[in-house]
């Protein structure tokens, strides 16, 4: 492998997610010219990552132009992109964020190995990566227990991810001037708290009144300084801590570029913060990070990629809510706590294990036994049946799609010794969830069955030909039955989702190959069902007892 | 018939008076005339051509004869030219110039500049109504491909402008241009609230603060679709900031189609001088009003027609039923309407449309419990009433205004659905439509009872009229005649935007060069000229397309996605 081409078309936080895949390709392939090319408005973080060689942006604003100008500019402007894209002749093409832009302009370059959703000439969306069709399938169930998008992008690429990988180098430059900048407020030799309370969107930022009431119960602290930190957006806020006036209280809104953010970032204690940008560049410098999740964040995907991590979270079944949702109460900020938020704080600079919070849940991040990050319980406490199953589901997932895992360890095992560690999963019922999980099985079964029987049939006879056709029409009936049963059990429809992107991405000539490729899609879906069936039960309190 | 008579002036100079008005200066005439030629010079010089609207004693004449090559004049009175050419000072100028009573000799194909005698435009607007109609429509204008030309109309929030724009974009469309209207309508509630807001002040600077929004978004739809033309209509929220940062920062023309009667909407006045080119159904005084407002381009456009929806129906016998009548009248109840309807009550009448309310006289006759009427059912009661009767607006309850100066789109749209019309007299009327041809007019009650009487009982000469009306309809007066003519004047105002309208379509043949991509260039080629540089169009034909994906279909799909900042 020489030269590999990274397509992440999306806004900074995304980028930084991808330092796994990066660091991933790059201890597998040591040698290889790694190349991202990325949207030059966001590009510039990608100056800070290791292991790569080259990046390559588009410039939105000269592709759609201006006032005055017309398109055709634009058009000339992408195409000579991809012309010097396929100039360099690469290798492989990974595109680990769903992205229709880069699903077309993966489509035109001409490599022979490509990783993730691309056009097909056919006009289709294909998905070559199974873990772009989790990712997508994964979508429905949004907040549910599931991966960290760093693994996720990582493992689209074939590589694994590792918390070592996760590091960006702020440059020289920029460390002489966090130094200075320490220096100059004092801050040398003292315990450092950071703050950043903005967020993309007001629905994932905490009340910038309580980041100031937390602040004020840190200050409290002697030996302790708080540095506040915010970029253009966050200029808004200032007005809310203008009046805060204490000699260790440092105000950095609006005042650091890019690179003296890392910086000074890696030079925190602790960084209290929404899920933001700067969440996850403090934990790409080891930074340990309080992380305050809210409204539509699902700290599964997007939490802290950085083992010891801390998340908290209103304990609240609407949490998280879809993207799009106008909120009328935020309840899921209200319940966290000044009280909750200012005693974590403290149990981490302390060095201690921060209590739960009451009405909260307060998460640790940490690399589970498949070597994926996943967040526990601070202190073991009980788990819902709920929740189980979709660990439970999780380990599925994590069966099915982990290449290489080692046949001669028990899975399962490792997964409910590991689970008992930070649950008491003890006296639940998953009766419904089996039942369930029973009637799904079945309705699969028969589909699989179904296949392979008709993979059986030898056209010939007319007689043949015609019963094909019945079979194929009953096959069409069974499979949109099984995912009407699938939509409406709703706990298991990332499974059939699964199942239906990796079909819809089957491409070959061979009518043979491809019921046979059908036919282990759903027998996996199958297959599936029964080892969460297993696992489930295995919990469930009338079988255990 | 107009009364001529000749007098002499204080200097000597004889001196046309016409209905007891004098055409000349009754003391000067010749200092008068020689002051009109030399501020009318200093304006055009270097002009070659100069036709002269009005001959009368040619003293605004003569001076031009050594300084312009050629003059043509243009005289509407038949016994005016007479009595001009019994004037021994004139003798020069028959010689000199072409002097012509027909509005066929009037020039064509060239550029030249109008000097019209002042006096002439204030007692005769219907003629000088004409003179600039045969002009413009014999004046050649420079080969534009609609097809290419982007128009953006911006529509008014609400009223029945809002209508005229949906046919004028429904003209431009039919025309080849590529059109795209931004409709305003939804933001009705939000100034309804405002406009509800006691205090008036407070109210009124709200309804600025829309106005400046509703602007803002304006300017975002021009920097996404590029328009060659901004088309406003009466009552388009735009503030007077965003036509001057249209006309600094773009190439865009702006038009503004102002149809409404200008007295009653004083707004024009904030807005004369901004606009590339104003457009009015009225002319006469408040052409001369827009010309002390620094409004340079001036034209007089008419309502019209919308040939698609106003037409001749084959009604079902339910509808004929629903819809027909002896006479009827569809539109507002104006205090003058209700007045003259009142007093019709005997016939078999229906009445039709909104603010009826309140007339026990009228209430039987009010169809529908006084509910607006569609424009689709508007043109059934057209075809449907053996009589229209037409009778124009008034806030007073006079029911006639003797100097009603413009022409309602009633009187083309049953027009143009064949209908048969009883209409109020109107001076614009002159030199457009023949009386008893296109439609009968009235000019008193009892005028428009025998009238009543007299073509319920021929029901042949009914149809006569109507028809021969519809062809003239048809034939000149369709919202697409409108548009082209505004096209043309826009062009004869702006000759240098004809040469800008062939850039995009050079740019696209330079890029496509550039490119060097045959399967694209073909594609580009197949679609309308009109889609040749949109990226959404383009797009939605690709996806359309079928066959194996090819790399420019990619590249079009791709670059679609950032202009929708997917």
């Amino acid at each position: 492998m020489e030269r590999i081409l990274i397509l992440n078309l999306t806004r900074m936080g995304d980028l930084v997610q991808m330092l796994g895949l990066v660091g991933g390709l790059r201890r597998r392939w040591p040698q290889a010219r790694i190349d991202v090319l990325a949207m030059k408005a966001f590009a510039g973080i990608l100056e800070r990552f290791p292991h790569i060689d080259n990046v390559l942006t588009l410039d939105d604003t000269r592709l759609v132009g201006t006032l005055g100008e017309d398109m055709w500019s634009g058009y000339r402007e992408l195409k000579q992109s991809v012309d010097a894209l396929n100039a360099t002749d690469y290798d492989y093409v990974v595109s680990p964020v769903v992205s229709i832009q880069a699903a077309w302009i993966g489509f035109m370059l001409d490599v022979k190995r490509r990783s993730g959703m691309f056009f097909n000439a056919d006009r289709q969306q294909t998905i070559t990566s199974e873990w772009t069709a989790f990712h997508l399938a994964n979508e429905h169930h949004l907040g549910d227990r599931t991966f960290n998008l760093v693994d996720i992008f990582a493992r689209v690429g074939g590589v694994g991810a590792k918390p070592e990988d996760f590091r960006l180098e702020p440059g020289e430059e920029a460390e002489a001037k966090a130094a200075e900048t320490w220096r100059e407020h004092g801050l040398d030799g003292r315990q450092v708290v950071g703050v950043h309370c903005g967020a993309s969107q007001s629905n994932k930022a905490w009340e910038p009144e309580r980041f100031r009431a937390v602040i004020e119960k840190l200050l409290l602290h002697p030996q302790r300084s708080v540095v506040l930190f915010g970029g253009y957006n966050e200029l808004a806020l200032t007005p809310y801590f203008e009046s805060l006036r204490h000699p260790n209280f440092v105000n950095l809104i609006g005042r650091s570029g890019l690179a003296d953010l890392v910086a000074m970032l890696a030079r925190l204690d602790l960084l209290i913060a929404n899920d933001t940008g700067p969440m996850h560049l403090a934990a790409s410098m080891d930074t340990p990070i309080l992380n305050i999740s809210l409204g539509p964040v699902s700290m599964w995907e997007t939490g802290p990629y950085l083992p010891g991590a801390v998340v908290i979270q209103a304990d609240i079944p609407c949490h998280p809510c879809a993207f799009d949702r106008v909120c009328s109460h935020l309840d899921c900020h209200k319940l966290i706590t000044v009280e909750a938020v200012s005693a974590t704080a403290e149990s981490m600079l302390a060095g201690h294990t921060p209590e739960a919070a009451p009405g909260a849940l307060t998460w640790r991040a940490r690399i589970d036994p498949f070597g994926l990050l996943h967040c526990v319980p601070v202190r073991k406490r009980p788990i819902e049946a709920r929740d189980l199953f979709f660990e439970c589901k999780r380990a599925v997932w994590a069966m099915t799609l982990l290449p290489g895992l080692d046949e001669k360890i028990d899975w399962v095992k490792v997964f409910t010794e590991d689970l008992a560690q930070h649950y008491d999963t003890g006296g639940l019922d998953m009766s419904a969830w089996l039942s369930m999980l029973a009637r799904l099985e079945e309705s699969a079964g028969a589909l699989t069955g179904a296949l392979q029987d008709l993979a059986r049939q030898r056209p010939g006879a007319k007689k043949s030909i015609d019963r094909i056709h019945d079979k194929w029409s009953r096959i069409k009936q069974m499979k949109e039955e099984l995912f009407a049963l699938g939509r409406d059990t709703n706990d298991c429809y990332d499974l059939f989702l699964y199942a239906r992107f990796r079909e819809s991405s089957l491409e070959s000539d061979d009518f043979t190959r491809l019921t046979r490729d059908t036919i282990e899609i759903y027998a996996g879906l199958c297959l599936q069902l029964q080892a969460l069936a297993r696992l489930t039960r295995s919990y469930n309190a009338s079988e255990t007892e | 018939m107009h009364r001529l008579r000749i007098e002499t002036a204080r200097d000597g100079s004889p001196v046309p008076i016409i209905d007891d008005t004098s055409i000349h200066s009754s003391y000067h005439p010749r200092d008068e005339g020689e002051k009109l030629a030399r501020r009318f010079l200093a304006e055009h010089t270097g002009c070659g051509h100069v036709v002269v609207f009005g001959l009368a004693f040619g003293y605004h004449v003569l001076p031009l004869l050594d300084q312009v090559e050629h003059v043509t004049v243009y005289e509407p009175l038949p016994q005016m030219i007479e009595a001009a050419r019994a004037q021994s000072h004139l003798t020069p100028v028959f010689e000199r110039t072409t002097v012509t009573g027909e509005l066929e000799a009037l020039p064509a194909g060239e550029e030249h500049a109008v000097l019209a005698l002042p006096s002439y435009r204030r007692l005769l607007p219907q003629e000088w109504s004409a003179f600039q109609q045969a002009l413009s429509a014999r004046a050649t204008t420079p080969d534009i491909d609609l097809s290419g030309l982007r128009v953006l109309i911006d529509y008014p929030i609400y009223g029945g402008s809002h209508t005229t724009a949906r046919y004028a974009q429904n003209a431009l469309r039919r025309l080849g241009c590529q059109v795209r209207g931004l409709d305003n309508a939804y933001a009705d509630g939000m100034l309804q609230r405002i406009l509800a807001v006691p205090d008036g002040e407070r109210s009124s600077q709200m309804s600025g603060q829309l106005t400046a929004l509703l602007s803002q978004l304006l300017w975002e739809e021009c920097v996404s679709f590029r328009p060659h033309l901004i088309l406003f209509l009466a009552q388009a929220p735009v503030s007077p900031e965003l036509l001057k940062t249209l006309r600094e920062k773009t190439d865009a023309l702006t038009a503004f189609w102002f149809v409404e009667d200008y007295r009653r909407f004083a707004y024009w006045r904030s807005y004369a001088g901004l606009f590339d080119g104003f457009f009015s159904i009225q002319t006469g005084v408040f052409e001369r009003e827009l010309l002390t407002h620094g409004e340079k381009h001036y034209a007089y456009l008419p309502m019209a027609a919308d040939e698609s929806v106003m037409r001749r129906l084959d009604l079902t016998s339910a509808d004929s039923t629903r819809f027909g009548a002896d006479i009827a009248f569809m539109g507002a109840g104006y205090p003058n309407r209700r007045a003259l309807f009142a007093r019709l009550a005997s016939y078999d009448l229906k009445l039709w449309g909104t603010g009826w309310e309140g007339e026990p006289a009228l209430t039987p006759l009010v169809q529908n419990g006084g509910a607006r009427v569609s424009p689709e059912d508007t043109a059934k009661i057209y075809n449907a009433t053996k009589i229209n009767i037409n009778l124009h607006s008034s806030m007073n309850a006079e029911l006639f205004e003797p100097d009603g100066d413009f022409i309602n789109p009633r009187t083309f749209e049953i027009m143009a659905c064949g209908g048969f019309q009883l209409v109020d007299r109107r001076h614009l009327f002159e030199g457009v439509f023949v009386e008893g041809e296109d439609f009968v007019c009235f000019d008193s009650l009892p005028d428009l009872r025998d009238k009543i009487d007299y073509y319920l009982a021929h029901p042949e000469e009914r149809e006569r009229i109507a028809r021969n009306g519809q062809r003239k309809a048809l034939n000149h007066h369709t919202y697409t005649h409108r548009m082209q003519s505004m096209l043309q004047q826009m062009l004869r105002w702006h000759p240098d935007w004809a040469h800008r309208l062939g850039d995009d379509a050079r740019r696209r043949e330079a890029a496509l060069d550039e490119i060097g991509d045959p399967d694209l260039c073909r594609f580009i080629m197949s679609r309308p000229a009109a889609e040749r540089d949109d990226i959404e169009a383009l797009s939605a034909a690709v996806r359309e397309r079928q066959g194996s994906l090819k790399n420019f279909e990619a590249t079009l799909m791709a670059l679609e996605t950032f202009y929708r900042n997917e």
